[in-house]
């Protein structure tokens, strides 16, 4: 070795840096950065959700009651009653979105002859809620065109995650293939979720417009949905 | 993760027979810049990171060391994402935060006395484990998920000695973690300011 200085022949850390880890282990929870969320128009989100398994190429023909079911929380609480203005408005946007894909859209005066591929329903949240399988029948046993085995306590199933906790207003829109299903279980599987949260909450100016954009924004997002 | 755990050990059992000679130990501050997938999901550079570096040298320029790490990444914007089974449009917070726990082995050239003042010039290749969390905050909702990857980190830099057995350290790591899982695999061009002690 060069020089005139002293090796020294332990290796023990040094104090200072034992002492650095305690202070930087103390800094660690400063280093997440704020999320920035500080608008209402900052939690607008749409999110869809499919299952892998359903090929969706199969389906050619859709039916669409045309009804915006507004849902109450699972305990049954409820906020501020929704406008009903513009439920006219959502369903046809869906079904024009969805025709678009190449679907053939079933009349429900046709729909004891022809059974179509898929249900698309349309729902509204009443309260902020967070999601999962929900009493189907309670919410759309009212409508005469379902297979005749499905009856009370039958349930939706989604098949894949649905993690959001949903702020009231928000629009729920579900497809389901009637051919699945677990009569065992009385559950009906759904094959696609689009959830747009808050659509419904705080109406500004330009509601319609808001509304088609982000109803179309869930089939931008899906073009799976036309078989592709 | 079997052949994580063999490679640690082996470092491991490498390491013993050093840790009768001189040691070098400190810590850094770290800034990073994101690069292939971590560039896709947060674009910005990270100026927050810290370390904890230690190093034993086996001979006259040969060490071999620990290191531990953490860099946050994080991008705030819109746009539409895609998730497990689905996609996610609005306006939504990004982020990544990575923890590489290494074993190092070092190529050192300069002097490396006890008290010396310069330089000492290293090169150093770095195996172990990535802790590596990546979370989407949307809406009211979240998604996250946490993997340990195996990983490799090629690194240069030097240490000046300044005196009272200080060195003020400057380097540059590429931190490469490997895919786990249905993870994407992650990587980042880390730049280190440090200061660290003789003993």
């Amino acid at each position: 070795m060069p020089g005139s200085t002293t090796m020294i022949r332990t290796a023990r850390l040094p104090l200072m840096t034992a002492l650095a880890a305690g202070a930087l282990s103390a800094l660690l929870p400063c280093c997440s950065p704020d999320s920035g969320f500080n608008t209402v128009a900052d939690y607008d989100v749409v999110a869809t959700h499919f299952n892998p398994e359903t090929d969706f190429g199969a389906f050619n023909a859709f039916a669409l009651p045309d009804t915006v079911v507004h849902l109450r929380a699972p305990d049954g609480e409820s906020g501020a009653d929704l406008s009903r203005d513009y439920d006219s408005l959502i369903v046809a946007t869906i079904r024009e979105n969805i025709e678009a894909m190449g679907y053939r859209y079933v009349p429900e005066e046709s729909l004891d002859l022809h059974m179509p591929d898929v249900f698309v329903l349309v729902s509204a949240s009443l309260a902020e809620w967070a999601t999962g399988s929900g009493d189907w029948w309670e919410r759309w046993g009212w409508y005469p065109h379902w297979p005749g085995r499905w009856g009370p306590g039958w349930r939706t199933y989604y098949p894949y995650p649905i993690n959001y906790f949903y702020r009231s207003g928000t629009v729920f829109i579900d497809m389901f293939d009637p051919q699945q299903t677990d009569p065992e279980a009385e559950r009906i599987f759904l094959c696609w979720t689009a959830s747009i949260n808050g659509l419904m909450v705080d109406m500004p100016e330009g509601a319609r417009s808001r509304i088609v954009k982000k109803i179309d924004q869930a089939f931008i997002q899906s073009p799976y949905l036309a078989g592709q | 993760m079997k052949s994580v755990g063999l490679s640690i050990l082996m470092l491991l059992s490498m390491t013993v027979p050093a840790l009768a000679l001189i040691g070098i130990g400190g810590f850094t501050y770290d800034v990073s810049l994101p690069a292939g997938e971590t560039k896709d999901y947060t674009d910005n550079v990270s100026f927050r990171g810290l370390g904890l570096e230690a190093r034993w040298f086996r001979s006259d320029n040969t060490a071999i060391g620990f290191t531990w790490h953490w860099s946050t990444f994080h991008e705030q914007g819109g746009g539409t994402w895609p998730v497990e089974d689905g996609h996610v449009t609005g306006h939504n917070f990004r982020r990544i935060r990575c923890s590489p726990v290494l074993a190092v082995l070092y190529f050192e050239m300069g002097d490396i006395e006890y008290g010396a003042r310069g330089p000492l010039y290293y090169a150093g290749i770095g195996a172990g484990v990535f802790w590596i969390e990546k979370r989407m905050e949307i809406g009211t909702g979240a998604y996250q998920t946490t993997r340990w990857h195996f990983g490799f980190a090629p690194e240069a830099g030097f240490m000046y000695g300044v005196g009272f057995n200080t060195h003020v350290q400057f380097g540059v790591k590429f931190n490469y973690a490997l895919k786990s899982g249905d993870n994407t695999g992650h990587s980042y061009l880390t730049a280190i300011i440090g200061v660290s002690w003789a003993r």
